[in-house]
């Protein structure tokens, strides 16, 4: 039918419409009116317009939703939400929960894998890093310090000298081909003949024990140890001795703290009786023209020509048939043989 | 003067049923899921009219709103709570409602447009009396001869009394929109009834004898 309308009746209807919605243009007036008293479908048709609304406004509900139905409504939409709302996010776990948890093992093992072998080592502790660090800076300062070693050397040298004159040539020799390596050279005599030789050895332990630090780190010696005075040293003084070993010595000798110096084990030549306890450290190490010699460890000067030995040699073998403690006779005599090597008697004296 | 009463009696209630919709937003984003069936209660009865106009089928209508009001719960975490509900339900309800009238078309369980105006008694041929409700049938039934989307702005304008902006808002068109599908609708319903019941001067005639 409304096909049928030609493009004017069509906009003519249009324009009625419209007309219920707003003022209509005057011009639109015209245009209209002149329309309606020629087309009797539009003027049919406009007769209609205003009863549409007013019919279709007051149709009847189709039906209004009782109260019952309300109910019926409301309790099955609360069933639905009901079963939805709990399912929701179980559904969605279920989907994404295995991917998630795939996805991120694979991130772990290939972060694992693929990281650096360095990185990786970095990762692990450090292995006793502090004990480690600390031993080998010990050792190489150790070796390190060549002028340490060479003190050593000299006082070993001059040890050996006064005790041992012929064999302090040959050390000597041997010292000047080896350089300053004290070490090495102390490593190629470990066996000496003479008792005193196995005192010297004590800094050759000293570095060999620092040397094996790291591997037995348990056993490097305490400090108070190494400090323990030189057993080179012929008469090392008083204020190098602590104060135990000097009441140890009293006990011993029955003689005050400053005769004490001359009961000393260097002194005594008693060598054998150095043991690793009783290794010095470097810092202890005398300079050789600061040593007392063993003259004045027994209160002598040192003569400074034949007479004056001779008169000490006298006095030296007036306490020696004086004393009869052993440990004094064995001082004695070796001062009386150092007093001999400096200024030897000669035949006459006899 | 009594029309200003009842616009602001209409305002009031407005208000007061959309704070409790707030509340009862609030309530169920605090987890409080029950508040839900305070709006189906509230809203329901006229998205059910709406429905039940457009699809011209009571228990359609029904199902139709309980899928309305399931959508509406998906979609209320998108929901801007500082807006009022009851037009966006009923948008809701008009797109799910336009949906159903496609489906049916595509089914081809429209009714017969042509049957059903066949259906209004013919004053011209009959002579007998209109009565009030058969001509309100008669309209409805000239309605499902439009385009649905002439139709339901026909019936948002004329049966639900909204403002073109409310009109666009629930359709998502323009308002220019809205005006033009409104005329052309009144346009063809004028023609339809034109057509079928003869001139308005007889329909009028058949009324004052009644």
């Amino acid at each position: 039918m409304h096909d049928e309308l030609d493009e004017r009746c069509t906009r003519i209807r249009i324009l009625m419409a419209e007309s219920r919605e707003r003022t209509l243009l005057s011009d639109e007036e015209v245009e209209r009116d002149t329309h309606l008293s020629e087309c009797e479908e539009c003027r049919a048709a406009a007769s209609w317009l205003e009863l549409a609304d007013e019919m279709a406004r007051s149709a009847p509900n189709p039906s209004e939703l009782s109260e019952a139905r309300l109910e019926f409504l409301v309790s099955a939409v609360m069933d639905r939400i009901g079963d939805e709302a709990p399912s929701r996010p179980k559904r969605h776990g279920w989907v994404w929960a295995p991917t998630f948890a795939s996805v991120a093992a694979v991130a772990v093992v290939a972060f694992v894998l693929l990281r650096s072998p360095e990185s990786t080592q970095q990762m692990l502790p450090p292995a006793e890093p502090v004990m480690e660090e600390k031993l080998e800076r010990l050792g190489s300062s150790y070796r390190e310090d060549s002028g340490a070693r060479d003190e050593l050397a000299e006082i070993e040298l001059t040890q050996d000298r006064k005790l041992n004159p012929a064999g302090a040539l040959d050390k000597e020799s041997e010292l000047r081909q080896e350089g300053s390596d004290g070490r090495a050279r102390v490593a190629n005599e470990p066996e000496a003949d003479a008792p005193e030789a196995n005192a010297l050895a004590a800094p050759e332990t000293v570095d060999e024990r620092v040397a094996r630090a790291p591997i037995k780190r348990d056993q490097a010696p305490p400090t108070s140890e190494l400090s323990k005075p030189e057993p080179s040293t012929p008469a090392p003084s008083a204020s190098t001795l602590s104060a135990p070993a000097e009441e140890e010595a009293a006990g011993k000798s029955g003689r005050s703290p400053e005769a004490l110096t001359t009961q000393s084990p260097q002194a005594r030549g008693d060598a054998d009786e150095l043991s690793l306890a009783d290794e010095p450290s470097l810092d202890d190490q005398l300079p050789v023209a600061d040593e007392p010699s063993l003259l004045e460890a027994l209160g002598e000067k040192e003569p400074q020509n034949a007479a004056s030995a001779d008169s000490l040699r006298s006095r030296l073998l007036t306490r020696l048939e004086s004393t009869t403690v052993p440990a004094n006779r064995d001082s004695l005599e070796t001062a009386l043989e150092e007093l001999e090597m400096l200024w030897p008697q000669g035949p006459d004296s006899d | 003067m009594a029309e200003a009463r009842e616009s602001k009696a209409q305002f009031a209630e407005r208000e007061a049923e959309q704070k409790l919709d707030r509340e009862a937003l609030r309530a169920i984003r605090g987890g409080q899921q029950d508040a839900f069936a305070g709006i189906v209660r509230r809203h329901g009865p006229p998205l059910f009219r709406l429905l039940a106009r457009m699809l011209r089928d009571d228990h359609a209508a029904e199902d139709l709103l309980q899928e309305v009001f399931v959508k509406a719960w998906r979609a209320l975490p998108r929901f801007d709570a500082t807006r009022a509900l009851h037009p966006w339900l009923r948008k809701i309800a008009v797109n799910a409602a336009l949906d159903e009238l496609a489906r049916r078309k595509k089914r081809g369980e429209m009714e017969d447009a042509e049957e059903l105006l066949a259906q209004i008694p013919d004053s011209r041929d009959t002579g007998a009396e209109l009565r009030e409700r058969e001509l309100s049938e008669a309209v409805d039934a000239a309605l499902t001869t439009l385009a649905p989307e002439w139709a339901v702005v026909f019936r948002l304008r004329v049966q639900e009394e909204l403002s073109y902006a409310e009109i666009a808002e629930s359709l998502e068109i323009p308002i220019g929109s809205v005006m033009s599908r409104l005329s052309r609708a009144r346009a063809h319903l004028a023609s339809i009834l034109a057509e079928y019941m003869g001139p308005k001067e007889e329909v009028d005639d058949a009324r004052r004898t009644r």
